[in-house]
């Protein structure tokens, strides 16, 4: 009993602290803005509007700067940052939304600065966007450098491993963009404070780039697996069965996370890296990955051979019954964002908790995994299944339809699984129904 | 995010583009003559008032016909002012003062706002001081064309005219080194470049290198810091040496008359009055009129 309660606390904890992520990146990014303050009274810095443009220009590059070291460093895929965000796939959310918002801030640098340039003359502005000075054009070469690789982000879809170099070039523009910052003196450059606050951040940023951009093979700890089968499940979903190489060193991992797998010296697929959901239970020796043939890499994965060589990082993620408080869950699946359930109901033990499933596709050929869903219902008295075929329903999978089935729904916790406008309907319509936001549970997995 | 990121790329695209464009036309016309380059407006200012002027005794009669916005002359305290192109730059809005013009002005200057009457600020005082014609009953004296050449287009200088201009129009001044020590302060920063003495005072808030960088050479010879970005760092480019004519007073050791530094400052008060100029960093001359 002593231990189970242990365990409570352990999951509060845990659902406290993943709220702190975020906004602490935040105040790391903008502690600049704190030291610019102190430095002079705000009144004075705001005076004349030739003042206030240069204020704006010198802040938003400082915030831009240290947010831009921020999402660096949130790219290193550290276990550590994941009680902080509440899994890794939302530390990329955080990277992606800090990275947009760095670059805008770095964006208009320049222009207030110009702008304050325009105010008496044209050209003198036109000079200085045009500038030949070196340290200038560290910037501008950090910002033109930075768009073009972001617009592969965000606008063009490039193959994903054209577009993994485009992302990690930006490692170059971030060279320049401290060059810039480094040598361009202004204002800021003689507060010390300020100058170590924003070498410490760079500093960090540099290390977080050498470990997992430039090093990451001799840094980071990879698992040894090889694949054993692939098994097709329908026309478009199949699992892939992987053995560690030596079953001394086989990964553990908490059931509904996932991992980063590279496969190696394989003549089907290149050795880009890519995340999966487990679906194989704890205690099965072998790693089973489940996965929907949505892209290209994906097309030509189901025709990789026995024997591949498979690097695996993780686990990662933090969307699991285990980590959440209340016995009584309710799981809701849709289409492939079974995945992390299969690997739930697989590692059930008698009595562990109550939970009821709901596992809504078009019809039962998309249902992958129901026999083995069923077989562990069969099994255990505390979990249900309830397939949704939406076809023979004649619509989707409803809040209604599951606070009705399941019962008391407000002291149940709540795991959603499942293509991204599913997931937020479904969220709204549980919100609608007086279940409280921090009992709905998601897997947002969108690592672009 | 998406969104967000595309209207900020378009936003700094369509700033950049059109502050290119219109700098590079502008530019481009004034090397062809095109525009008459605001400098040489600027170096126009009052001086060439004052030269048309020349000899015309200040009486009240005198005063009194330049009574209406575009030709306004103020008495204050004795001493007459052509204030015609500050009009409408005045914080206290124009029609404070367009009642005042060809009149004295003495009173209405000392107590501004008419609720709870207030002298004007310092600054005020400083910045009226650029506008000085002449004593009253004083003819006034030509002003002196100082011998530096026309400065190229750049950025316009801007004083805090400390007082200078209160002395008679062909005073002279030596710029010695003791002389330029005197100016060592952010408002008022006199620098030896390469033996030639320039007021940088309104060049602070532009500094790409920031005001600190320049401060610390005020009043001395700043050739060695100006070389080496404060020492350590590269030369400055050409574009800032271009840059350096628009602030120049003569060379060190040479006797220049006061109304040749006064020029650097008429020339500012001519871009604020253009209204190319609006005020900097350490600025705020007008804030309290």
């Amino acid at each position: 009993m002593g231990s189970e309660n242990d365990g409570i606390i352990i999951r509060m904890i845990y659902s406290v602290k993943n709220k702190f992520g975020f906004p602490l990146a935040l105040v790391f990014s903008f502690i600049p803005a704190v030291f610019w303050v102190i430095m002079m009274p705000v009144s004075a810095r705001f005076l004349s509007p030739v003042a206030f443009l240069t204020s704006l220009g010198q802040l938003f590059g400082l915030i831009g700067m240290a947010m831009f070291c921020v999402t660096i460093v949130l790219n290193t895929r550290l276990k550590y940052f994941e009680d902080w965000f509440g899994g890794m796939n939302r530390v990329y959310i955080a990277h992606h939304m800090l990275g947009a918002i760095a670059f805008v801030l770095l964006l208009f640098h320049p222009l207030f600065l110009a702008i304050k340039y325009v105010l008496f003359s044209v050209v003198s502005a036109a000079f200085f966007l045009l500038s030949s000075d070196i340290i200038i054009l560290f910037g501008t070469g950090a910002l033109l450098s930075m768009m073009l690789f972001l617009v592969f982000t965000f606008f063009i879809k490039l193959p994903y491993q054209w577009w993994r170099l485009t992302h990690q070039l930006m490692a170059a523009s971030f060279f320049l963009a401290c060059l810039h910052v480094y040598f361009i003196s202004s204002d800021i450059s003689s507060s010390v404070l300020l100058r170590a606050y924003i070498f410490f951040l760079i500093v960090v940023a540099f290390v977080a780039v050498g470990y997992r951009v430039l090093f990451h093979g001799f840094f980071v700890k990879r698992y040894a697996y090889s694949v054993e089968r692939v098994v097709m499940m329908n026309a478009n979903v199949f699992e892939i069965t992987l053995v560690p190489k030596d079953p001394a060193h086989r990964m553990k991992y908490i059931p509904g996370q996932f991992v980063f797998m590279a496969l190696k010296g394989s003549a089907v697929v290149s050795s880009e890296v890519h995340p999966f959901s487990i679906s194989s239970g704890e205690d099965e020796a072998a790693l089973v990955l489940t996965i929907k043939n949505l892209g290209d890499y994906t097309a030509r994965l189901k025709d990789i051979v026995p024997g591949t060589h498979a690097l695996i990082e993780g686990p990662f993620g933090r969307f699991s019954y285990r980590r959440y408080p209340h016995a009584r869950q309710i799981w809701i699946a849709g289409g492939i964002g079974i995945t992390p359930f299969l690997s739930m109901a697989k590692s059930l033990k008698e009595n562990d908790i109550f939970a009821d499933l709901y596992y809504s596709v078009n019809d039962q050929t998309e249902a992958v995994g129901l026999s083995d869903l069923m077989r562990v219902a069969g099994q255990n008295k505390n979990f249900k299944v309830i397939p949704f075929y939406a076809k023979e329903r004649g619509g989707f999978l409803t809040g209604a339809y599951i606070a009705e089935t399941s019962k008391d729904i407000k002291n149940k916790e709540i795991f959603l699984c499942g293509p991204p406008p599913f997931m937020l309907a479904m969220k709204k319509q549980f919100m609608a129904l007086g279940v409280a936001k921090k009992q709905i549970h998601s897997e947002e997995f969108n690592l672009l | 995010m998406k969104k967000i990121v595309g209207a900020a790329i378009l936003i700094f695209w369509a700033i950049a583009t059109a502050i290119i464009t219109a700098g590079l036309v502008l530019y481009g016309g004034q090397q062809m003559g095109y525009f008459k380059p605001q400098d040489q407006r600027g170096a126009s200012g009052i001086t060439e008032e004052q030269n048309r002027l020349a000899g015309v005794t200040l009486t009240l009669d005198e005063v009194a016909k330049h009574n209406k916005d575009t030709d306004c002359w103020l008495l204050i305290s004795g001493k007459v002012y052509d204030v015609s192109n500050y009009v409408y730059m005045h914080l206290g809005d124009a029609k404070t003062i367009i009642p005042t013009c060809g009149k004295d002005a003495t009173k209405d200057y000392e107590t501004k706002d008419k609720t709870i009457p207030k002298d004007h600020s310092q600054q005020a005082y400083a910045l009226l001081a650029n506008y000085y014609i002449g004593d009253l009953n004083q003819a006034i004296q030509p002003a002196v064309v100082p011998p530096s050449s026309v400065p190229p287009a750049g950025f316009p200088s801007q004083t805090q005219g400390t007082g200078s201009s209160e002395q008679a129009p062909s005073a002279t001044v030596l710029l010695s080194l003791d002389e330029v020590a005197g100016h060592s302060s952010q408002s008022d920063c006199w620098m030896v470049i390469g033996g030639k003495v320039y007021n940088l005072t309104s060049y602070f808030a532009f500094h790409p290198g920031g005001t600190n960088t320049i401060l610390t050479s005020c009043g001395k010879d700043g050739s060695a810091a100006y070389q080496t970005k404060g020492g350590g760092g590269s030369p400055h480019s050409s574009y800032a040496q271009s840059l350096l004519p628009t602030f120049y007073l003569g060379d060190i050791n040479q006797t220049t008359s006061v109304s040749s530094v006064q020029k650097v400052q008429d020339k500012v008060q001519q871009d604020i009055q253009s209204g190319k100029l609006q005020g900097g960093a350490d600025d705020d001359e007008y804030e309290d009129d």
